[in-house]
């Protein structure tokens, strides 16, 4: 039998298609090692590889004991988890809508159920792709998206509500820049994959690869994604680290970035204090001192504090039938909403549903043998907290930024954004156990005890 | 030359202890497993593979491909949990085979 007739009745056997290029690279490279070795011992070409296939045992026994290891798997309960939480925030928004004068949360119903089945859709189709074929062009997609949303800011800007972070596509769709960003943090888990075994260099390298991001959110102005991805990048980093990626002083690395993200809130205030523009210095006085200027900029975050003042514990407050007191951008701001009509522990319940969520798909990558999936999904599933973290403090009346809460919040963008993360989060899931195509790493000579 | 059934329950353990040393590809395994043991133990590639594959699954080993004059390939290298499954198995198999020499050195008839 010849080596390729050997791999097709092996593959044959492996009923998991994305397990079959891994396999056949790993097999063919041994047959090739048994063939030179026989050829060393004095056999012509032919019968080397004859004879080295037949060394390697019975392709169907072999075959049969492979497909019982390469299995998918696929994440039923997570997936029913965030379908029952999809519909349940769908149905929460349109009755606090109905109930609620003036709060218009969702603006075209049909608009979000078409959003809502294409992030299905595009979820599930993702959990069935191959991850890992994105990681080997992870560079260049990288550059793609980068060049992408900044020509579509400089020609197809359009501004939505006074921000200029939307481009424009036809028929009057146009893309949050913001949410798009967030696609930079799977690939950004790849490219830090790439770099694995190197030294101090790589964590160098792997600063300079955030600056995209970062860039295109400088570009359009916008503090909270910008935070999000930086705190995101930083956890991916520290993850790679503390998996012993990197030939570098682990606790010396880490306590140096545990300390940047300590000292940022005091660093971001003096850059803004020094250099910022005066919308900025005004914003972040607000964020200190909202009563400061309670007829202007702050208030917003005034009429949510003051519906927040009077919320019970169950069932609505007075205040929130009040007609003056209506959230301009009524939309980010549900689970205030929540907590003034159905009482704070229908909030809790809701976003503790969420979070259990988020925290189940954290474990799931967390305890990954497969070092891209652990790295990527860390991303992922830290966009996903970081992101909840500032809505909570939004919402309770302590920002005075708009933020996005998945499955509570109306935006094509965001959603269909928030579909792809947790599709890519289901197919970690699913090929846990799969070979998949790796990335070789090409420096370091030696490595004894690399992962 | 040696009946099949002794050898598979130990392969395992063998494979770990030679990761324990150091990380190594597929076929670098088998050779040195053949040279240590004097050519007792020739494990085939097939059987070597799956059970590679499935330790690798449950966390015993973990795998990375790297660049060697040209060629890539599969490395694999023993975890923490291996580490612990590897002197287990040991424990197991010292009672094993203590009991089976002392069966047979005891006794009158050979």
């Amino acid at each position: 039998m010849r080596v390729e007739e050997y791999l097709q009745i092996i593959t044959a056997q492996i009923r998991c298609k994305q397990a079959h290029s891994a396999v056949r690279e790993e097999l063919i490279a041994h047959v090739e090692d048994q063939k030179a070795a026989f050829i060393r011992a004095g056999m012509d070409c032919d019968e080397a590889e004859l004879a080295a296939v037949k060394e390697m045992g019975d392709p169907v026994e072999t075959g049969i004991a492979l497909d019982a290891v390469h299995r998918p798997r696929m994440a039923w309960r997570l997936i029913a988890l965030v379908i029952g939480l999809s519909f349940v925030g769908f149905v929460v928004q349109l009755s606090l809508q109905t109930n609620l004068p003036n709060a218009v949360l969702i603006p075209r119903v049909t608009s979000y159920l078409f959003y809502l089945f294409l992030g299905f859709v595009l979820m599930l189709g993702i959990c069935y792709f191959d991850y890992t074929r994105i990681a080997r062009w992870a560079r260049e997609l990288t550059i793609l998206l980068f060049f992408g949303l900044l020509f579509g800011l400089m020609f197809c800007a359009v501004s939505v509500n006074g921000a200029n972070a939307w481009i424009y596509l036809f028929m009057g769709i146009a893309l949050d820049i913001r949410k798009m960003a967030f696609l930079f943090i799977p690939l950004y888990g790849a490219i830090l994959y790439h770099y694995r075994g190197e030294g101090k260099l790589a964590i160098g390298k792997g600063i300079l690869w955030m600056c995209p991001a970062l860039w295109v959110v400088w570009q359009c102005h916008s503090f909270v994604t910008g935070m999000i991805l930086l705190l995101a990048f930083l956890a991916m980093l520290s993850a790679a680290i503390s998996h012993d990626w990197f030939q570098v002083s682990k606790k010396l690395t880490l306590s140096v970035i545990g300390g940047f993200v300590l000292l940022l809130p005091i660093l971001i205030y003096t850059v803004v204090m020094v250099v910022g523009a005066d919308y900025q210095k005004m914003r972040l006085q607000l964020m200190l001192d909202p009563g400061s200027a309670a007829n202007a900029g702050g208030y917003q975050m005034n009429i949510v504090r003051e519906l927040l003042a009077d919320s019970r514990m169950i069932g609505s407050s007075a205040s929130v039938f009040l007609p003056d007191k209506v959230i301009p951008a009524g939309s980010d701001y549900v689970l205030t909403y929540i907590i003034s009509y159905y009482g704070i522990l229908a909030a809790i319940l809701l976003i503790g549903a969420i979070l259990y969520l988020f925290l189940r798909l954290l474990r799931v990558s967390w305890r990954q043998k497969n070092q891209l999936g652990m790295v990527m999904g860390t991303g992922c599933t830290s966009v996903f907290f970081i992101q909840m973290v500032f809505y909570i403090l939004g919402n309770l009346g302590f920002l005075s930024a708009g933020v996005y809460c998945p499955f509570i919040t109306y935006g094509g963008s965001g959603m269909v954004i928030t579909y792809v993360l947790l599709g890519i989060l289901l197919s970690i899931y699913r090929y846990q156990n799969v070979a998949l195509k790796m990335i070789p790493i090409k420096k370091r000579k030696s490595l004894s005890r690399l992962e | 030359m040696i009946d099949k059934s002794l050898v598979s329950g130990s392969t395992a353990m063998l494979l770990l202890k030679l990761l324990s040393e150091q990380d190594m590809y597929g076929y670098e395994m088998i050779e040195t497993l053949r040279q240590r043991s004097q050519n007792v133990f020739e494990l085939k590639a097939g059987t070597l593979y799956p059970l590679l594959h499935n330790m690798e699954t449950k966390g015993l080993l973990r795998v990375y491909e790297k660049e060697v004059t040209g060629k890539v390939r599969k490395y694999y290298s023993i975890t923490r949990e291996g580490k612990k499954i590897l002197s287990q198995k040991r424990e197991e198999w010292e009672l094993y085979s203590r009991a089976v020499a002392s069966v047979l050195s005891m006794g009158g008839a050979l």
